[in-house]
């Protein structure tokens, strides 16, 4: 039975405003051509794929659904309340694979000893070998090596064919578009005549399959990187970090943008006593310590459901209502920024000749501030928007590693850091889930800040006049 | 003949694979003027940049020789440039407000350039930097050494660049429009200082204009450029005498002049009744100056004082003034974008500092302003269509999208463009089409009254020209009325029937052209009119 949780509700419903922007933009010529400039750089193309990636495992995280339970006596078909995403259904080898409690990446036998007692009454301490990770192998020692790269080498070919075939299938697309013969379209993407760059997409595309389809086949024989005190797998736990992470980035935005536009805007053209009770708000906000807001905001709403235990019917509700909360509080507290900005370019932009002559038309407000204002402020809230993005991603790291982040029950790479805080003391080291959400969430910021990068590059007018 | 002092021959210079500069060559003898005359993006300014080797990256000099005093400037290492920039050649930027550090004293900037190229220091160079603000006309030099440049007015700060520029003694002056953003009187006090130095100092000047009037003051000999190649050069007598080029005549043809107006006028029949459409009583535009914490009113700024003025239907009156005279004020104030403080605005007998806001936005259609800067007037995410349609919309005109599609495209006929632009936006336009749109977009709700806010400031001369005839065009077809705010007494001359002279807020001489121009009692206007750079033929 399917089911929508608040952040699945409102991530498609921002997912919806995307795709509507991506349609008004493509029929507007000048809307177009910054956008054109940030299909040409190859960074950004290699960055976008890579974010796509993570959205759409993030995506697919957030397609929820309670499963349906195997009681072949009842007559109705009855469902758990435990409710499991899509995602988790494709990956199930992983939430079965529980070991007893920390084992390190691609290893067969545990990471500490355990005393265990042989078949004749008598006791040894050894480390006993992984339920799963490495099980089919007969003796660890000497085949591991070899059994990884085997391995390696088919998941490589496989990733080879699937490479092939969706090159040709792009390429095909392209070709039939611009009714070029397949051969010559194919020549100049290799040569890179291309006005997009798809020699560079199509090698980072490769690269990211070729590694998602190896720890794919890797993953169901170990644990590739490990496991963590109660024996779960610390990739998957990294995977479903990401959804997480990308709520915080993009739904922390949707609260705030409103905010920001509305007041900044307001502020800036009419000036006057609005723009003095805005200005007051936003420093007097600004000169509150966030992190207190924020711990404030969360410590009230734990105090709430504990209180209305009964309005949360799972345990994924409740830590989903936390994680929307916290978005929200996030929002409050950061749309000071974008704002000053905005009042600032819209007070330049309100002498501008233009709003004068619209003024001189005797345009109504609302309209000069839709048609000539916003439009003209837009670049400044895509690129705070995307610089803003990987800030968050990291915020929420921050956060809950002093306990005021997400719900703790939540995968997040914040909790994978405040529990590695513990690990990393242990001798000897646990170091592999502190690694695992490094790397997680260094590849989605790097991506996330190239990409912003190029936007604000595209964006930017005084680098654009340049290059006219 | 002695060897001349600077010699460029045959230099081209490019970005990227588009010529700016195509092979000029200029002479300058010591103790010369050159003037280097053309109108924007000519390539005038990238020929002075490339004799002091200061290019944009993304500039090359693909070939030629510029040789001062016999030494190939292309050739010289970087570090041999530096002592020449500053040294042996000065420089003169257009813009004084930029071209200081705003947080450093101008004695002290002045003082640096003496202790790279002259090695003074403490109080010798002290001495010297008040020496050379005297020189540059500034009293009570000691004093103003460590003043700021924000407590200069713009032609102090150009008189500073000036001294400034000769601490290294140059021999070669090289003076990039100095004395366009200047105002007129000023204009006048900069070049008569630039000539009195040279003469001096027997410095040459490479005098970069693309004022005739500025020329005829200033050359000894002048050069037109055009498109990246100087197409004429000729001693200054023989130049204003008899033009040889196609396109300097153009030039010459493109001034604004009374002549011009009495021959088209002539084929004007007079026959228009006159009636009073505009009456302004008494109008006062002050803005409060407020202080401390509470934003206390504690003065005013009377950037428009007690000024009175009757506007006929048909007409149209030239107000006439300095920057800061408050002119581009009153206009505001007309068209109530500002309100007034004091005084009325009587519009075909209504007055519109009574109107309330919603009835004051219904009469919008009767007035309508023309901006000076074509680039910054038009919403550059808006195509032209909607641009020109936004007021027909405001105001209710044209009942169809059709009906009003129609009419932008009537409206961009009669200002010269074609149909078909309607769906461009503006950044595909030059700066004179954009001025006609700006025109269209005024008339699209059929004012009756233009104010025209320097139009025309902004363009080239022949650009200029065209946009004026244009007006003058309208007005005769249509019967409009306008109320044209400009500094520039030529192109009063060519379109006002009459002219009211502003000097701080206030109207100090008012009249017909006729009267004002030729015979100004005022001496405010007098001042004006003789500032005004003109082109005598003879010496």
């Amino acid at each position: 039975m399917p089911t929508l949780l608040w952040t699945d509700g409102l991530i498609f419903l921002l997912l919806f405003m995307v795709v509507m922007f991506v349609l008004h933009v493509r029929r507007h010529e000048h809307l177009l051509r910054p956008w054109r400039s940030v299909l040409r750089s190859r960074v950004a193309m290699a960055s976008a794929v890579i974010l796509s990636v993570y959205l759409v495992i993030g995506l697919l995280d957030s397609l929820h659904f309670h499963p349906k339970l195997d009681n072949p006596k009842a007559e109705q078909a009855q469902y758990s309340t435990k409710i499991n995403s899509v995602f988790d259904v494709l990956v199930s080898h992983l939430l079965e694979q529980d070991e007893k409690t920390y084992s390190a990446p691609f290893a067969a036998y545990q990471y500490s000893k355990e005393t265990i007692e042989l078949s004749d009454g008598s006791t040894v301490r050894e480390l006993p070998r992984l339920k799963f990770g490495g099980a089919h192998l007969t003796d660890p020692d000497s085949e591991k090596v070899s059994d990884i790269f085997n391995r390696t080498l088919v998941a490589s070919t496989k990733a080879l064919v699937v490479f092939i075939v969706m090159i040709g299938l792009i390429t095909w697309r392209i070709a039939a578009k611009k009714s070029w013969p397949f051969s010559n379209v194919i020549k100049s993407i290799l040569k890179g005549e291309m006005e997009t760059p798809w020699k560079v997409i199509f090698i980072t595309l490769g690269m990211s399959f070729w590694v998602l389809i190896i720890a794919w086949d890797l993953s169901h024989a170990y644990h590739i990187f490990g496991t963590d005190k109660v024996g779960q797998d610390v990739y998957y736990q990294a995977m479903k970090s990401i959804r997480t992470g990308l709520i915080i980035g993009t739904l922390t935005t949707l609260v705030m943008l409103p905010f920001a536009v509305l007041m900044g805007i307001s502020a800036g053209y009419f000036r006057g006593w609005i723009d003095d009770v805005i200005q007051y708000i936003y420093t007097t906000l600004n000169s509150i310590p966030g992190v207190l807001l924020i711990a404030a905001s969360i410590l009230m709403l734990q105090v709430y459901m504990a209180n209305h235990a009964e309005d949360f019917a799972s345990l994924a509700a409740r830590s989903d209502m936390r994680l929307l909360f916290l978005c929200i509080i996030l929002g409050v507290t950061s749309w000071t920024g974008l704002c000053r900005l905005l009042r600032g370019e819209t007070m330049k932009l309100r002498e501008v000749d233009y709003i004068q002559a619209a003024q001189a038309f005797g345009v109504g407000h609302m309209t000069i501030i839709l048609r000539h204002i916003l439009p003209n402020v837009m670049h400044i809230i895509l690129i705070s928007v995307v610089i803003d993005f990987s800030g968050l991603v990291l915020a929420e790291a921050v956060l809950s590693y002093i306990n005021i982040g997400v719900d703790p029950s939540m995968n997040s790479w914040g909790n994978m850091i405040n529990s590695a805080r513990m690990e990393m003391a242990r001798e000897p080291v646990v170091w592999w889930a502190l690694a695992a959400s490094f790397i997680f969430m260094f590849v989605l910021v790097l991506a996330a800040n190239l990409f912003s990068d190029a936007v604000r590059d595209a964006f930017d007018p005084r680098l654009r006049e340049r290059e006219e | 003949m002695t060897e001349p002092l600077l010699q460029i021959s045959d230099l081209k210079v490019s970005f990227g694979s588009t010529p700016a500069v195509n092979g000029i060559d200029i002479i300058i003898n010591r103790g010369e003027t050159f003037v280097l005359l053309g109108e924007s993006g000519c390539g005038k300014s990238i020929s002075a940049m490339s004799v002091m080797r200061l290019l944009p990256n993304s500039a090359t000099i693909n070939s030629g020789k510029i040789l001062l005093d016999g030494e190939d400037l292309l050739q010289l290492p970087e570090s041999n440039m530096r002592t020449i920039r500053g040294g042996k050649i000065g420089m003169i930027f257009q813009e004084p407000q930029t071209s200081l550090n705003p947080v450093m004293s101008i004695g002290s900037q002045i003082a640096e350039s003496l202790t790279w190229h002259k090695k003074l220091k403490g109080k010798s160079a002290r001495n010297r930097v008040v020496e050379l603000l005297e020189a540059v006309g500034l009293t009570d030099a000691d004093r103003r050494y460590d003043e700021f440049p924000h407590q200069f007015s713009g032609g102090m700060k150009q008189r500073v660049m000036i001294a400034m520029a000769l601490a290294g003694e140059p021999e070669l002056l090289i003076a990039d429009e100095p004395s366009t953003a200047l105002d007129v009187t000023i204009q006048a006090q900069v070049l008569e200082l630039l000539l009195k130095l040279q003469k001096e100092r027997n410095m040459a000047i490479l005098f970069i204009t693309h004022d005739l009037g500025v020329a005829s003051k200033m050359a000894d000999h002048v050069g037109v450029m055009y498109a990246g190649k100087i197409v004429e050069t000729a001693p200054r007598d023989q130049f204003f005498k008899t033009p040889a080029h196609a396109y300097s005549q153009k030039l010459f043809a493109a001034l604004p002049s009374k002549i011009k107006r009495q021959e088209e006028e002539k084929n004007l029949v007079k026959d228009q009744v006159s009636d009073v459409l505009l009456e302004v009583k008494n109008l006062d535009v002050h803005f409060p100056i407020r202080t401390g914490f509470f934003k206390k009113v504690t003065g005013h700024v009377k950037a428009v004082n007690n000024i009175s003025m009757t506007l006929e239907r048909g007409k149209t009156i030239a107000m006439v003034g300095e920057s800061g005279s408050g002119k581009t004020t009153f206009g505001k104030g007309v068209l109530q974008l500002i309100k007034p403080t004091n005084g009325s605005v009587v519009f075909d007998g209504i007055d519109l500092t009574k109107l309330s806001l919603a009835e004051l936005r219904k009469r919008r259609t009767d007035i309508q302003i023309v901006f000076q800067d074509p680039y910054s007037s038009m919403n550059p995410r808006m195509i032209i269509s909607d641009i020109i349609e936004e007021g027909m919309v405001a105001q209710g005109i044209g009942k169809t999208k059709q009906a009003r599609i129609a009419r932008v495209e009537e409206l961009l006929e009669q200002v010269g463009l074609e149909k078909e632009h309607r769906l461009r936006y503006p950044h595909e336009f030059s700066g004179g089409q954009r001025q006609r749109i700006c025109i269209a977009r005024a008339l699209a709700v059929d004012p009756k009254l233009i104010i025209c806010d320097e139009p025309t400031s902004a363009l080239d001369v022949s650009v200029q020209s065209q946009i004026l005839t244009l007006l003058k065009d309208l007005q005769s077809r249509l019967g409009l009325t306008y109320l044209f705010i400009t500094h520039n007494l030529g192109v009063v001359e060519y379109i006002a029937h009459q002219v009211a002279v502003m000097y701080q807020g206030e109207i100090v001489e008012y009249g017909d052209v006729e009267q004002v121009l030729y015979e100004p009692k005022h001496g405010y206007t007098q001042k004006l009119l003789a500032a005004v750079p003109t082109i005598e033929t003879g010496t």
